[in-house]
């Protein structure tokens, strides 16, 4: 055998996909029966999860870095032109060049929700921690965005799903595995990809929730001073 | 060449379009009134929830504001019954409220009802000034809001 497994996704990476599928997973669910009060500490939780991804994603694992998966459109055409073309896909190592970029825009996407819904008020007896920062119509723009952003959430996820299903079932590759367990296979030739430390995770994760923790805080106290 | 069929049907969606802009005329000014006259309330119960929410959550101590946050909520809820007008429903301004409050008035006063109870409650809750009373009868007026926004507010314009 010339191919052999090696770790491509550590486990900082995969612990931040799997615990933001859970929590938009309930966000969706409290978003639309609450309590509100949930979703707002889940929607915290996934502010902290993204500014660690972030920061991981400058200063982590090779795989987990933007550098090293955001790739130019003429990458972009290539990967396509394999996966239009017949057989199966050279050995991937972390994200290929498409990929790479519908994680940026779910990313943004996530941004755009976690951010939008510090400033609301739900309509009855709950005010998010940034409300006393904006007035009036910006408070109802950021509403309407925050609903909209959730629409394209749902498709951009569906798209996700679906483009995961379509390169197991015609490509016969599986990229769940590899986010589960973080081993794949690599190409004979190709080197293993560098892992930052579990203690740098820490570190960051610990900032990230500090930050957050921080805004939820002072932030509405912040707004009278 | 097919021109007669086309030209038809285009005469038709057309004329039924036009028809159809003649019989719905643009809000008039009362609707719009009543629109704004409804979310000024609305504003008003949310002026008064945030002044209670605050002294619950310790951001002032205040028991006057509570009071006085408490008798809005009591004069909002005798004025509820009448701030919804036929022909105020969304489309009409900047409107939120579903074309469902009309089709079904009975669950709707049962649910206006419910919050002029549930603001009485809290009434005499705040006249203790006791935070151990007030903050669960905040939270069933909260549930009472929610009672009808769910169904019946439709999402901002």
């Amino acid at each position: 055998m010339d191919s052999r497994k090696a770790l491509v996704w550590d486990l900082p990476t995969r612990l931040f996909h799997w615990s933001l599928v859970v929590a938009v997973g309930g966000l969706w669910w409290t978003g639309e029966r609450g309590p509100i009060e949930t979703h707002a500490l889940l929607g915290y939780f996934v502010l902290a999860l993204l500014l660690f991804r972030i920061l991981w994603g400058l200063l982590g694992s090779e795989t987990a870095r933007f550098a090293s998966f955001l790739r130019g459109p003429s990458a972009g055409v290539e990967h396509v032109r394999h996966l239009l073309a017949r057989g199966p896909l050279p050995h991937p190592v972390g994200h290929n060049p498409v990929g790479g970029w519908s994680v940026i825009l779910l990313l943004i996407v996530l941004i755009t929700l976690s951010v939008s819904g510090l400033f609301l008020y739900d309509d009855e007896i709950f005010w998010a921690p940034l409300n006393a920062w904006v007035g009036e119509g910006m408070e109802a723009a950021l509403d309407r965005l925050h609903h909209v952003a959730f629409d394209f959430l749902l498709v951009l996820v569906a798209l996700h799903v679906a483009a995961i299903f379509l390169y197991w079932a015609v490509k016969r590759a599986n990229l769940v595995a590899p986010m589960l367990t973080g081993r794949a296979e690599l190409d004979p030739d190709a080197p293993e990809p560098r892992t930052a430390g579990l203690v740098l995770a820490l570190i960051l994760a610990a900032i990230a929730a500090a930050a957050v923790w921080a805004l939820v805080s002072w932030g509405p106290v912040l707004a009278y001073s | 060449m097919r021109m007669k069929p086309i030209a038809a049907m285009l005469a038709v969606a057309l004329g039924t379009t036009a028809v159809g802009l003649a019989a719905a005329p643009p809000p008039g000014k009362a609707a719009l009134n009543a629109v704004a006259a409804r979310q000024t309330q609305m504003k008003r119960l949310r002026e008064a929830t945030k002044a209670i929410n605050g002294y619950i959550q310790g951001a002032h101590d205040d028991s006057g504001q509570v009071r006085a946050a408490a008798a809005t909520l009591q004069d909002v809820g005798s004025k509820m019954p009448h701030l919804f007008p036929r022909g105020t429903a969304v489309g009409v301004g900047t409107s939120r409220a579903k074309p469902a409050i009309w089709s079904e008035r009975a669950a709707v006063s049962r649910r206006i009802a419910a919050f002029r109870a549930a603001a009485a409650n809290f009434a005499r809750a705040a006249a203790t000034g006791d935070k151990a009373q007030i903050a669960p009868q905040f939270r069933a007026v909260g549930a009472a809001c929610k009672a009808c926004h769910d169904p019946y507010q439709a999402p901002p314009r």
